[in-house]
């Protein structure tokens, strides 16, 4: 009898220990990384959510200045959580808008891809804290807002833009010299340029096309150069389709250079990182990149024989017309936060976004900014910066990736994806009957 | 009812609703919840309206040619499973209970790959598999084979037949202990009368313990079949079910119009269509080893 009870008890002691440790590995974590928390003398802690980790001057400067700001007697406590490859940073921050976690401040890129934080009212209207603060306002170019407004929801600002960019086609000085060949400035041009290379046993291009971005922006700039923005706004209206003989043209530009090799060997085991290297080692001639590209080569051996030249030329008409623009900005969201934690979130946006940021920033990391501020005297010389800042001013209007104004906010996935394709040998018949299937059968 | 009755009924219910607590709040609402969501059209953002849209879903996910793609490589995945796996495992599992010496470095060495973790051996065999550089074509190279020297993860089927293969490589030793544990409890003695009988070498494989193992064989059956139309962390680290949707599985296919696409409808359709394929192929599997046995 005395063996049974005590064999009882321990059943159930062990039952409830059991309970209680899968009890454990249910809940969530919001020790270390979450928000929400009050610490000490009402202290507000908030999570900010960037891609900003990597050991690269501009992340660094980011990183040392939320320590800085860390370090103020304000009352506030920044818990950086940084990824720094696109997929797994937005992948981690869908999770947290599904299951109603999300960070207090985050990076997104405007467009369609916050429309749905937007629809779900999900993230903090800016337009009053830019009223309240018109010299911080004022401090940004105004197409800087532009993916930051939307018509439905007419007097409102969405976000604050954080960084901007314009994508032009870096090129090997030294290589070209070698070579006899002047840098691009049509399409044409391009083509020449390549057979050219190609033939010297050097290659072009050098993609990194497992990131997917890549022939993405490639093919952003395609389309500007071909169509113009209106172009741009047509595709987002369906009034062009994205299996018209037009776009059709800009799907198989991108499948004639692979054919030919000239984007690039083993393309899709490549990533974006490994496609900088290559350019660092001279191992391809030219690549197209965001202005960012100029602070990563900065201070390498490759930079003094680097230059940059506009994306070429396709159709005359659109010459001066790129793309660019606002690329990272910062959001505030007030899914399940209170006041204390938005206003906490405000002032971490205005502190990260001020012009002495971007000055001291500046000095360790020349890229284009979205504001207008003095470079300060310990600005070095930045050449590649200056003749990228000189095409910028070139340009008579630009726009971020096309698929940014679409109001379909998986256009973007689901064009990249196609164009993915191509590197893998499909035609640019196939990549537009996927895309339209994708359109279909999401129902439009 | 008597007292004693009601006490000893009041005893059973009090051990078993933890884990009726447990299996409610982790398995049964859950699946509630994605069977209601496969029937609305939500975008994944917490707080925003879910619509009812009925069968729209199922529909969709049926006329998607991505969906029945991601089948398809499910079904190699099973395949390489039964044709290359179940074999794999039940040799190593005959070698390490048969009188050969190094048994136990053999039992070690067979189970340390199901011991690293999925991201490690993705990460190890995304670089072996390289193209351009990885050790599997250069040693293809290197002995004068180049035309068989591919670009692995990148071709589609055959980066979902490489994936496969890696799988194998890390679960052969799981697997060898599935059947280890039936080999053992066979009797020496029927292996001692089948000598007599004069079934010796192979035949005693063929006569005596694969029939005896029966019980292994369903095990793994049913986690072979559950588990490759679920599979979706190695393929996830290898090619993230690229490029281009190539080498897609039922899973990642499911986490990707989630995620990517914010579908969350859709995905929930898909896995409600997954459990009922992975419930229906179970009890096809159990009634085929019970009627066997019978």
């Amino acid at each position: 009898m005395k063996k049974t009870v005590v064999k009882r008890f321990l059943s159930a002691v062990l039952t409830t220990v059991m309970a209680f440790t899968m009890t454990a590995c249910g809940s969530s974590d919001t020790g270390e990384e979450g928000s929400k928390t009050k610490g000490s003398k009402g202290d507000v802690t908030i999570s900010v959510s960037s891609r900003y980790s990597a050991d690269i001057p501009d992340d660094e400067f980011y990183r040392q200045k939320v320590e800085e700001f860390n370090a103020m007697d304000n009352g506030i406590t920044v818990e950086m959580d940084n990824i720094v490859t696109e997929s797994d940073y937005l992948d981690k921050l869908r999770t947290a808008f599904a299951n109603g976690d999300t960070p207090n401040v985050f990076i997104e890129y405007g467009g369609s891809r916050a429309l749905d934080y937007i629809e779900a009212d999900a993230i903090v209207d800016m337009k009053p804290y830019y009223d309240e603060d018109k010299e911080w306002y004022d401090s940004f170019y105004d197409s800087m807002f532009e993916s930051l407004i939307y018509p439905e929801y007419e007097g409102s600002i969405w976000g604050t833009p954080f960084k901007s960019y314009v994508v032009s086609l870096f090129y090997n000085k030294e290589i070209f010299e070698q070579q006899g060949l002047e840098a691009p400035t049509t399409w044409d041009e391009l083509m020449d340029v390549c057979e050219k290379l190609s033939a010297a046993g050097i290659q072009p291009f050098q993609a990194g096309e497992k990131d997917t971005f890549r022939f993405g922006h490639f093919h952003n700039n395609i389309i500007i150069k071909s169509l113009g923005v209106e172009g741009v706004d047509k595709l987002a209206e369906r009034t062009i389709a994205y299996d018209s003989p037009e776009m059709v043209e800009t799907y198989q530009k991108i499948a004639d250079m692979n054919k030919k090799g000239y984007l690039g060997v083993d393309t899709l085991n490549m990533d974006y990182t490994t496609e900088k290297e290559t350019y660092y080692a001279e191992g391809c001639a030219m690549r197209w990149d965001g202005s960012w590209f100029v602070s990563e080569v900065y201070g390498k051996d490759v930079y003094d024989k680097t230059g940059a030249v506009a994306f070429p030329a396709i159709n005359e008409e659109y010459a001066a017309e790129a793309q660019g623009g606002a690329s990272d900005m910062w959001y505030v969201s007030k899914l399940n936060k209170s006041e204390e934690e938005i206003a906490a979130s405000i002032e971490f946006v205005k502190y990260i976004t001020s012009t002495e940021y971007f000055a001291g920033n500046n000095e360790v990391a020349a890229v284009v900014y979205p504001v207008k501020f003095e470079a300060t005297e310990n600005t070095p010389e930045n050449p590649l910066l200056d003749e990228v800042t000189a095409l910028l001013d070139g340009y008579t209007v630009i726009r971020t990736d096309v698929q940014n104004y679409d109001p379909e906010s998986h256009m973007l996935d689901t064009v990249r994806n196609a164009l993915q394709g191509i590197a893998m040998g499909n035609s640019a018949e196939q990549c537009a009957k996927e895309i339209t299937g994708r359109i279909e059968v999401t129902g439009e | 009812m008597t007292n004693k009755k009601y006490k000893d009924r009041l005893i059973i219910v009090l051990f078993l609703l933890p884990a009726l607590a447990l299996f409610i709040s982790l398995i049964v609402y859950p699946v509630f919840n994605t069977i209601v969501l496969s029937f609305q059209s939500w975008k994944g953002i917490y707080g925003a309206p879910k619509t009812f849209v009925g069968i729209e879903n199922y529909i969709r996910v049926f006329q998607s040619e991505n969906f029945w793609n991601a089948l398809l490589n499910s079904f190699y995945f099973m395949l390489g499973g039964f044709g290359v796996l179940l074999p794999l495992s039940f040799g190593l599992a005959l070698l390490i209970t048969s009188k050969l010496k190094g048994r136990k470095f053999m039992k070690t060495s067979y189970f340390m790959p199901v011991m690293l973790s999925t991201t490690a051996v993705a990460l190890m065999w995304v670089y072996i598999l390289n193209p351009s550089f990885g050790l599997l074509n250069e040693l293809l190279r290197a002995v004068g084979l180049d035309v068989l020297a591919k670009d692995w993860l990148s071709t589609p089927t055959l980066n979902v037949w490489s994936v496969i293969m890696v799988n194998t490589w890390m679960y052969a030793g799981y697997n060898m202990l599935i059947f280890t544990a039936g080999l053992v409890t066979i009797p020496q003695e029927l292996y001692e009368a089948g000598e007599l009988d004069g079934c010796t070498g192979w035949k005693k494989i063929r006569y005596i313990a694969i029939p005896l193992s029966r019980e292994s064989f369903k095990v793994f059956s049913v986690l072979c079949v559950t588990g490759c139309l679920k599979a979706f962390d190695l393929i996830w680290a290898m090619t993230k079910g690229g490029p281009n949707n190539s080498s897609e599985m039922p899973a990642t296919l499911l986490y990707n119009e989630a995620f990517t696409f914010k579908n969350f409808g859709k995905s929930s359709s898909i896995g409600v269509i997954l459990l009922f394929l992975g419930i229906t192929l179970s009890l096809i599997l159990n009634k085929t080893f019970d009627q066997k046995e019978d």
